[in-house]
């Protein structure tokens, strides 16, 4: 006997698939809940597009499918593996990921109580920061959507931008108008520990990435990618360009009092964040165990003689899609591989390093 | 006994713990509103609140920190408040939607906010109800002082050519046909509504020279466009009507703008696909508080900053008006409206 998705479902008889076991040919449902009992995850990671999952599948051997239902039709399932370690997709974009992040914690499948967090996805880099396949674990992830924005044709004399913060009079200004979702920081320790343990890892590389970012005259754009610590920007618009990357940097820097630095232009983090923590309000997560890592999979704005329109729309033709899926992986792998491996130090926080 | 773990024990130990205000101890099956009405700002609820009688609360776990309770009447008449923006929005809705305090199977869903409108469909004060809702935010975006020759705006479709480029909707969440029988009917039943308008609306629509913008708060059937951005001036008005067509495939239906519908959506969409809510029952509806887009002679920031809050008192209580009309309708015949719109 399985335990129902929901208990809604149960009693309208709805949901079918959310109550009967996975017809996966490598699924075990041991764990999942013929007791009842929820599945104690070790580590979950959080992905976004289909293409960030498989290198976390294949690297960890999570081979086990345990559907949850509300989950995107794209990728239905939590895949896990016998260690507890388990990945799932939520679908680009804010609804998507604060949808996909509540069916989860509202998912009687998990105990997520104890669970390390790592939220892994692809971003657009600033080359001040980093370059193709640079992997970087987050201190904030600021937001850059909740704002209001005039097109810059027609903006007052003397602003940078069109960008300018809710019932502010200049882009300078701090928003007087804030809905709580603008600004999450992460854990200190655990991004201390994950920067740590995984600063020496190999990180792949591509002949084409290597050679547009020959085109950029200074490092770390020009050099190979490494594991670093910076920041993200999100929102669901992907903005390119000198300027918009500005902004993206001055907007880092305000909505921190000047402690962020904005490196990585992405598309979820800051509705993953918010469902995480209302989680932990409700003692459902430990956001002392969420860390947030993404890596470059294009330049947010142009080499030297490129246009901002150029560099957008050679952004998925870069060279650095596959490597930064893959090096979410392999950054990823030394802090999965140590937590599970010395659980006993992990089970009760992150331990002193 | 099987137990819900995590979110659903706490939820339980929270219905317990206020059970002096809550209707249903937690071995009772789920509540199921006639209507939920879903709005996005704690003023923007308590029109509503008061207008309906919601004087129960029911804690949903996972719900907006601001208001963390849904709002329901002895008619099982509801309300959430989700929170701005689409983080909050989505959050919001799929906590109420998977968390097992509600079945919302046979729940009629007005989704109701503040927008702002297009000058040439309404007015501040104006009601707006979407027969289609579209994300404007989910696009790639250049400074529009950057263009390359023959590009009229700086967004465009991601993984597009140009602005012109039909989106390809990578995300799933970026358009939501509603159902035009309820758009309609909602439509024709709140025009009863009185709507309130008030002087500082009169000053701000005083500016425009003509068109529906001049005229007194009416209710009106036009779409919405989905952006956390707040978008303001003639380009990016013109943008977002031209976005919304470019989108539709139909052109001139856009009329306003707000930050949550296509999270609500995407939300409320994957509870339809999991047999937990009914899509066929959700009307989307829009209180003008500002105009989108600056009257001829006045810059976009000139009109942010003297009338960018203008149409908020009259839209607030407006919506709560027209939604009411709507909601009285459904509670008082529900017989006829159990099985789905009636004709």
């Amino acid at each position: 006997m399985r335990t129902c998705a929901f208990v809604l479902a149960s009693a309208l008889s709805l949901a079918v698939a959310g109550c009967g076991s996975s017809s996966g040919g490598a699924s075990s449902s041991a764990q999942s809940g013929d007791a009842g009992v929820a599945r104690a995850v070790k580590v979950m990671i959080v992905n976004m597009s289909t293409f960030e999952g498989p290198p976390f599948r294949s690297a960890l051997g999570l081979d086990e499918s345990v559907p949850v239902t509300g989950l995107t039709r794209g990728d239905p399932n939590v895949h896990c593996n016998a260690d507890d370690v388990c990945e799932v997709t939520t679908g680009m974009g804010y609804a998507n990921a604060a949808t996909s992040m509540t069916v989860l914690l509202s998912s009687p499948a998990f105990d997520l109580r104890h669970t390390y967090f790592i939220i892994a996805g692809i971003a657009g880099i600033d080359a001040a920061q980093g370059t193709l396949g640079t992997a970087a674990w987050a201190r904030y992830a600021v937001d850059i959507g909740i704002a209001s924005e005039i097109d810059a044709r027609e903006m007052p004399a003397g602003w940078p931008y069109g960008y300018f913060g809710t019932g502010a009079t200049a882009p300078q200004q701090a928003p007087t108008t804030t809905y709580g979702t603008e600004v999450f920081q992460l854990d200190e320790s655990f991004l201390q520990a994950a920067l740590a343990l995984s600063k020496n890892a190999k990180l792949d590389d591509s002949s084409q990435a290597v050679a547009t970012r020959a085109h950029y005259t200074s490092a770390p754009a020009n050099q190979p990618p490494q594991v670093t610590q910076c920041d993200v920007a999100s929102a669901d618009t992907w903005i390119a360009g000198t300027a918009l990357e500005q902004r993206a940097r001055d907007w880092t820097k305000l909505m921190t009092k000047g402690a962020g630095t904005f490196c990585m232009s992405a598309q979820e983090d800051n509705a993953t964040l918010e469902v995480l923590t209302r989680g932990a309000a409700a003692g459902a997560v430990d956001m002392h165990r969420v860390a947030l890592l993404r890596s470059a999979s294009d330049f947010a704005a142009p080499y030297p003689g490129q246009s901002d329109s150029a560099c957008l729309l050679g952004s998925l033709n870069s060279g650095g899609l596959g490597i930064s899926t893959s090096n979410l992986a392999h950054a990823a792998q030394p802090v999965i591989q140590v937590i599970v491996s010395r659980w006993s130090q992990w089970a009760s926080g992150v331990p002193k390093m | 006994m099987k137990r819900r773990l995590v979110w659903t024990v706490l939820a339980t130990a929270a219905v317990t713990a206020s059970a002096a205000t809550v209707d249903g101890a937690p071995s009772q099956p789920p509540r199921a509103p006639k209507v939920l009405v879903v709005t996005a700002s704690t003023a923007e609820a308590q029109p509503w609140i008061a207008a309906l009688g919601l004087t129960q609360s029911v804690p949903v776990a996972g719900s907006y920190p601001k208001d963390p309770v849904v709002h329901c009447n002895a008619d099982d008449v509801c309300l959430l408040t989700t929170g701005v923006g689409k983080a909050n929005a989505a959050a919001s809705v799929a906590a109420a939607v998977f968390g097992g305090a509600f079945d919302l199977s046979h729940t009629y869903f007005l989704v109701a906010s503040l927008a702002a409108i297009d000058p040439a469909k309404g007015t501040l004060g104006s009601i707006a109800w979407a027969s289609r809702v579209v994300d404007g935010a989910i696009a790639w975006e250049v400074d529009a002082r950057s263009l390359p020759s023959g590009w009229t705006t700086g967004y465009l479709g991601i993984d597009a050519t140009s602005p012109t480029d039909v989106p390809l909707g990578l995300f799933g969440t970026e358009t939501y046909t509603l159902s035009p029988t309820l758009a309609g009917k909602a439509a024709g039943l709140s025009k009863v509504a009185s709507l309130a308008d008030d002087g500082g609306a009169k000053t701000c629509r005083a500016g425009y020279a003509s068109g529906p913008a001049t005229a007194a708060p009416s209710v009106v059937q036009c779409d919405a466009l989905t952006t956390d951005t707040a978008w303001q001036g003639a380009l990016l008005g013109a943008h977002a009507t031209a976005w919304m067509a470019l989108v539709t495939g139909t052109q001139d239906t856009y009329c306003a703008r707000q930050a949550q519908d296509n999270a609500v959506m995407a939300a409320l969409s994957r509870g339809a696909s999991a047999g937990l809510v009914d899509s066929t029952r959700i009307a989307v509806v829009h209180g003008a508080s500002s105009f989108d887009r600056p009257p001829a002679g006045q810059s976009a920031f000139e009109a942010v900053t003297s009338c960018g809050a203008a149409g908020v008192p009259s839209a607030t209580g407006n919506l709560a008006q027209a939604g009411k009309a709507v909601v009285d309708a459904i509670v008082s015949d529900w017989t006829h409206w159990q099985g789905g719109v009636p004709q």
